[in-house]
């Protein structure tokens, strides 16, 4: 299903052309007066030769000539295809990651100005399915872009795996242009000059990036550490000494959490020795989560289980961090050496405050960059359209004008 | 398509003008036509050049020659063959007929011009052979004719072609029954189109010891019609108008009709022995008059 529609209407105006041959050539069939000695002769004739309703006719040539100048007309006005199929979908996934939010001198963030991008340069009848993914899944929202999604994530997520998304009908909508861009899908990169601003905290100081150097400034927000449930005593000793050095409340819930350390104690339990990093100890121990709430947990202690698979001991993720243990004897070996280790974890997991994003998220994202995905349509599907109108036009008109010379060539 | 008109027949080529060369071309043609006949096996040979009873003197036999043209006698007195040369007693008078009806005036070159021109050719041969002419012309207002008995008559004659004009509906098929050639006239010529002249009605023109010579003169219109374009045929000689898409089949079929036509013409002019052309207005008078005088 298609409609007709002119790249240059104003050649249109040049049918008036042919128009006049048309008029011309049924002028100049107007009887020529002749007197002729033979009268009686051409009176004799039947009434089936000759008579006056063949006075319109046009020569071939003639004929071929107008055809000619009519499609040259239409080349001229250009005139193409235009697809009324029913409304076609879009797909687009947005860059969830923390420089999408940053806000430039002109007080738009990066992820509206390339929403905005993306929005003038598609025609109404598109639907957009926006995608927005996240650890262990997609979050979709259909038609207008989502309001909530203008919030940045907290806590933050990092960029999609955008290699996953590279498909026909499909349009990435980011800050920066990634390195490899789609092969497949199109690009809406809102670009942008860098933010500076908070990079991360020191106890209750920001560590802020001028744009070229990192200054520490006053007024952070202090922050704490929750402690969901009773834990070993090992390891409470060591949350709560890490808490004490890196300037952190324990169990303050009015206050921005930093890292939640939660007991999970589901399922059955089992007595095993449990270590790493040098150090090691008796426990007794249930099975870790890997996932809550759609989002993959990283696991950091596991021990060798029945059947060759490895048992989840500890597993985290930025801001949670979750201890299936039971119970935990006193480490053996270097006791520095277990601080050392769940430090380096807990500093792992910690969440930062809000308001803080590294200073590569806000350096310059460079210029903005739009490039229109393929039809999720394979061209071959509808193949009349790879023959575009104008050059059928302008081919046809070229042979016949040819024909018309060949045909006007032989009469006089 | 036919349809009616009070308006009067446009005619493109009515009337006559030799050129100044005129005179000078008739001289020349009579000359050649005079070496010619001298070249001639015998002058009764000719359809037209002689053949009749005068005698106008001997020349040799050649080979090949009827022997019943021999002089016997002469042969007996000199031992060597002669034939004699005659003049047809006959020839003494002409009558040329010319058509002056409107459909004379159809050209270019126009009919009459044509039909003009061979008249005054005609008489100019007849004038040097010693014959008297009278032409007799139809058109508007009835029969006009003038007379020549000498070479010095030749200028009024061509005086009275001239003043000739096409027009009127009265052709050679009227002129005939309303002129009749006079008793001694022993070569009647019609100039015309014989367009309005049944072939069988010349029949009883020719008479005893009687040649009749016919020209028939079409224009190259006439002949050769256009192929294609649309056309409103008018009639010369009334009211008559026929519009016509020129095409193959049209312009085939009326050739047709012109064919048939002129083939009756023939195939009379064979039974009767009368001479017969058909010629194109366009055609040089001197060729005309060498096909028939040379034939």
């Amino acid at each position: 299903m298609f409609e007709l529609e002119w790249t240059r209407p104003w050649g249109l105006g040049a049918l008036v052309l042919p128009l006049l041959v048309l008029l011309l050539s049924l002028r100049r069939e107007l009887p020529r007066p002749l007197s002729v000695g033979t009268f009686a002769l051409w009176a004799e004739l039947p009434d089936e030769v000759g008579v006056e309703r063949r006075r319109r006719r046009i020569p071939l040539g003639r004929a071929l000539l107008l055809l000619a100048l009519t499609l040259a007309a239409l080349a001229l006005a250009g005139p193409r295809r235009r697809s009324v199929e029913p409304p076609r979908t879009l797909e687009v996934v947005v860059d969830p990651s923390p420089s999408m939010f940053l806000t430039d001198s002109s007080g738009s963030t990066r992820l509206a100005r390339a929403v905005g991008e993306l929005e003038e340069r598609l025609d109404a009848e598109v639907t957009l399915e926006w995608i927005r993914p996240r650890a262990g899944g997609e979050e979709r929202a259909t038609g207008a872009f989502p309001a909530a999604w203008h919030e940045p994530p907290y806590p933050a997520r990092e960029g999609p795996l955008w290699q996953r998304f590279d498909r026909p009908g499909l349009l990435w909508l980011t800050d920066r242009a990634p390195e490899e861009e789609p092969l497949h899908g199109g690009l809406v990169a809102s670009g942008g000059p860098a933010v500076p601003g908070p990079v991360a905290t020191a106890g209750e100081r920001w560590l802020h990036w001028t744009g070229t150097a990192i200054e520490e400034r006053p007024g952070a927000p202090r922050r704490a550490v929750l402690l969901d449930g009773p834990l070993p005593e090992p390891i409470v000793s060591v949350v709560e000494i890490w808490a004490r050095e890196r300037g952190f409340a324990l169990g303050a819930e009015a206050l921005p959490v930093a890292l939640e350390v939660a007991r999970h104690a589901a399922g059955p339990r089992e007595p095993l020795t449990v270590g790493r990093d040098g150090w090691s100890a008796e426990a007794s121990v249930h099975r870790a989560p890997v996932e809550e709430e759609g989002a993959a947990l990283e696991t950091w202690l596991a021990v060798p289980a029945p059947g060759g698979r490895a048992l989840p001991v500890v597993t985290w993720r930025a801001g949670r961090v979750v201890l299936a243990l039971e119970s935990l004897a006193e480490p053996e070996g270097d006791p520095a050496a277990f601080a050392v280790s769940w430090s380096e974890l807990l500093d792992a997991a910690l969440l930062p405050p809000p308001g803080v994003v590294s200073r590569t998220e806000r350096a310059d994202a460079g210029p903005p960059v739009y490039r229109a995905p393929s039809p999720a349509s394979s061209p071959e599907a509808h193949p009349i359209r790879r023959w575009p109108l104008v050059s059928i036009c302008a081919a046809a008109a070229a042979g016949l004008a040819l024909a018309a010379l060949v045909a006007g060539g032989g009469r006089p | 398509m036919e349809s009616g008109s009070e308006r009067r027949p446009h005619l493109p080529c009515p009337t006559v003008a030799f050129g100044g060369d005129y005179v000078r071309r008739l001289e020349r043609l009579t000359l050649r036509l005079a070496a010619a006949r001298e070249r001639r096996e015998g002058a009764g040979s000719a359809a037209l050049a002689g053949g009749g009873d005068e005698f106008v003197g001997y020349r040799p036999y050649r080979p090949g020659e009827d022997l019943r043209r021999l002089d016997w006698d002469l042969f007996a007195r000199l031992d060597r063959p002669y034939v004699r040369l005659t003049r047809r007693e006959a020839a003494e008078h002409w009558s040329v007929f010319v058509d002056a009806s409107g459909s004379m005036g159809i050209g270019p070159p126009g009919k009459l011009q044509a039909a003009a021109e061979l008249a005054g050719a005609f008489t100019c041969v007849a004038l040097r052979s010693g014959a008297t002419v009278e032409v007799v012309a139809s058109g508007e207002g009835g029969p006009r004719s003038a007379r020549a008995r000498r070479l010095t008559d030749l200028p009024a004659l061509l005086g009275f072609l001239e003043a000739l004009v096409a027009g009127g509906a009265a052709g050679l098929g009227t002129l005939v029954t309303q002129s009749r050639p006079p008793a001694e006239c022993g070569r009647m010529v019609l100039l015309g189109d014989l367009l309005d002249l049944e072939p069988a009605q010349t029949v009883g023109l020719r008479g005893v010891g009687r040649e009749l010579v016919c020209v028939q003169i079409l224009a190259p219109l006439e002949l050769a019609p256009p192929s294609s374009g649309f056309v409103e045929w008018h009639d010369p000689e009334g009211t008559g108008r026929l519009s016509r898409a020129l095409d193959d089949a049209t312009v085939g079929a009326y050739e047709r009709r012109l064919e048939e036509r002129l083939e009756a013409w023939s195939a009379l002019a064979a039974r009767a022995s009368i001479a017969y052309a058909v010629h194109g207005s366009d055609r040089p008078f001197e060729d005309v008059v060498r096909s028939l005088f040379e034939a």
